[in-house]
């Protein structure tokens, strides 16, 4: 990908790019991209900007024998650290004295912060419009391809990536809605490529000794008769059922079914758990920073679809939730940690 | 090479190097193999110091040199530098009312039912019976009275490991997301149909209370 640079010393500092055979189209744009994410080494600083509010990160992502792993510090003085890699995610909080410790699932491939940016495949191009606009365009100082990843209905957002024309590495990354409404982007101040890096640059400055660490169990709880019974009938086009489960959540005296629906780029969450009688019901749309999230009540039961997704694909999804004939009761087990409970 | 050209290198990076002493170490640069290696070591070194200060400003000399060295076959780091007119138009932005928070979201999911209390020695009974002693389930009766749009913001949370639209969806969504984000969403800010809640008080009570939990 990185073409050998001849030139003067004074003629790189005129941007010498690499020659490129011939044009590449916007899905070799995104391979590029995809490829860059997962062999490069980098590290940087990086802006994410969500409405007026804007943090300030520095990242370090280590690519090792095909593993990713990254360190995200917040450079807000807090100190706050997370560590992701393939199996969990660690938050180092020194302001608290506290670290959090989540196990990842095996079927999640988020373990970057890029990581869920669209990749090329012909279903996404199915339901999405991958085009290139324009020609080359000088963004954040470097000169960039702009690839806008386009939703074909309104089910879904669309991304536009500025993509440093030598490397592929998104400088600029955009979540949009249809009318080109930015929803949250995250912005590169700068990007150091690296041959490779010290598995010691991955550790935390604080080690975490003495703090409260606080380990949060993603294992599914097994409750017997609870991950079936729940289906969506209507789902938008290209959305698929990905994941069933039954989980703690907290806040909730029942575990609480969880089906995971995704188009291969977005994802909504069904979240199905029996009326509790003392919480007031929640109802209809609400807005929660980039998601929405629809409720509804239904067989008494609080059914809420949530996701990074336009309201009308949250709100079809809830609205298609059904409860399948011959159900077995629901196991209302008192505590999320109990053992499986069979259900008569 | 001599400590003096150690400290020119150090020297330009941190542009205290005069026109014509810059012009003359770039053309040793030029020439010398080894010491742009250096220059690049000092470059990073340079910004590890500087990293976690405030935007680095722009010198200009210091910038040419790295991508010169960036561009260098065969060096061992290359740099994608991003002109600083993006700083000043994001600064006001930034600003320092990005205090990242652990979210309401993600303390109310590990607040034990007494407030102000130490979060794993108070975790529910029946949780940490199941637990190892480092571990801890999320505990089911975290705030008593709690309202939907908490129940909400955790629904968020549980969704947040599957979706990453823009990475920081994951853990960071429950996180380190900003404390008014998480205000905002324990109210509901955008509530979109409308629905009134009318135990405001309460529930910004348990957010307030949430957001403030400190260890000992």
């Amino acid at each position: 990908m990185l073409r050998r640079a001849t030139s003067s010393l004074f003629l790189c500092c005129l941007l010498a790019l690499p020659a490129h055979a011939a044009e590449p189209d916007a899905k070799q744009w995104l391979e590029r991209m995809t490829r860059a994410l997962a062999e490069q080494n980098y590290e940087g600083f990086f802006f994410h900007v969500r409405g007026a509010r804007s943090e300030r990160m520095r990242i370090i992502h280590r690519v090792d024998r095909g593993q990713v792993s990254e360190r995200l510090v917040s450079l807000d003085g807090s100190g706050r650290e997370i560590i992701r890699n393939a199996s969990e995610v660690i938050c180092y909080l020194p302001d608290r004295r506290t670290v959090l410790v989540e196990k990842r699932s095996e079927r999640t491939d988020a373990t970057s912060l890029l990581g869920g940016l669209p990749s090329y495949s012909e279903s996404l191009e199915t339901l999405y419009d991958i085009s290139k606009i324009g020609g080359v365009v000088k963004t954040l100082g470097r000169k960039t391809q702009v690839v806008w990843v386009q939703p074909r209905d309104q089910y879904r957002y669309g991304y536009r990536l500025w993509l440093d024309q030598e490397t592929a590495l998104p400088l600029k990354s955009q979540l949009c809605d249809r009318q080109g409404r930015v929803i949250e982007q995250i912005l590169f101040s700068e990007v150091n490529l690296r041959e490779r890096i010290a598995a010691a640059d991955l550790k935390p400055a604080v080690s975490g000794e003495g703090y409260t660490w606080l380990r949060q169990t993603t294992q599914p709880v097994v409750v017997a008769g609870m991950t079936v019974g729940w289906s969506v009938i209507r789902l938008p086009a290209g959305f698929k059922l990905t994941e069933r489960r039954v989980q703690a959540i907290a806040g909730s005296n029942t575990p609480v079914r969880h089906l995971v629906f995704s188009d291969g780029l977005a994802t909504v969450s069904v979240f199905i758990e029996p009326r509790d009688t003392q919480a007031e019901p929640m109802h209809g749309l609400k807005r929660v920073g980039a998601a929405f999230a629809y409720s509804r009540d239904l067989d008494g039961h609080q059914v809420t679809a949530v996701g990074e997704v336009p309201a009308a694909t949250v709100e079809a999804i809830a609205a298609g939730v059904m409860r399948d004939e011959g159900d077995e009761p629901p196991a209302d087990s008192a505590t999320p940690a109990a053992p499986a409970v069979s259900p008569p | 090479m001599t400590d003096t050209v150690k400290e020119q290198l150090s020297a330009c990076l941190d542009s205290q190097l005069r026109q014509d002493e810059l012009d003359l170490l770039l053309k040793r640069v030029a020439k010398d193999r080894e010491l742009r290696r250096t220059l690049g070591r000092y470059a990073l070194t340079g910004e590890a110091l500087r990293g976690s200060g405030a935007v680095r400003a722009s010198t200009g000399f210091a910038d040419r040199v790295s991508a010169a060295v960036a561009a260098e076959d065969g060096s061992p780091q290359r740099s994608v530098r991003i002109a600083p007119s993006v700083m000043r138009w994001l600064r006001p932005a930034a600003g320092f009312a990005v205090a990242a928070g652990v979210a309401t979201v993600a303390v109310l999911s590990l607040q034990p039912s007494a407030p102000e209390s130490n979060i794993i020695a108070q975790a529910p009974p029946a949780a940490s019976a199941s637990a190892s002693n480092d571990s801890y389930i999320v505990p089911a009766n975290t705030v008593s009275n709690f309202v939907p749009a908490t129940r909400l913001t955790n629904y968020v949370v549980a969704h947040s490991e599957y979706s990453s639209p823009l990475g920081l969806r994951t853990v960071l969504s429950g996180v380190l997301s900003e404390e008014d984000e998480a205000a905002a969403a324990a109210e509901s800010a955008e509530d979109v149909s409308q629905d009134a809640f009318p135990d405001d008080a309460s529930r910004n009570a348990a957010g307030k209370s949430g957001a403030q939990v400190r260890q000992p």
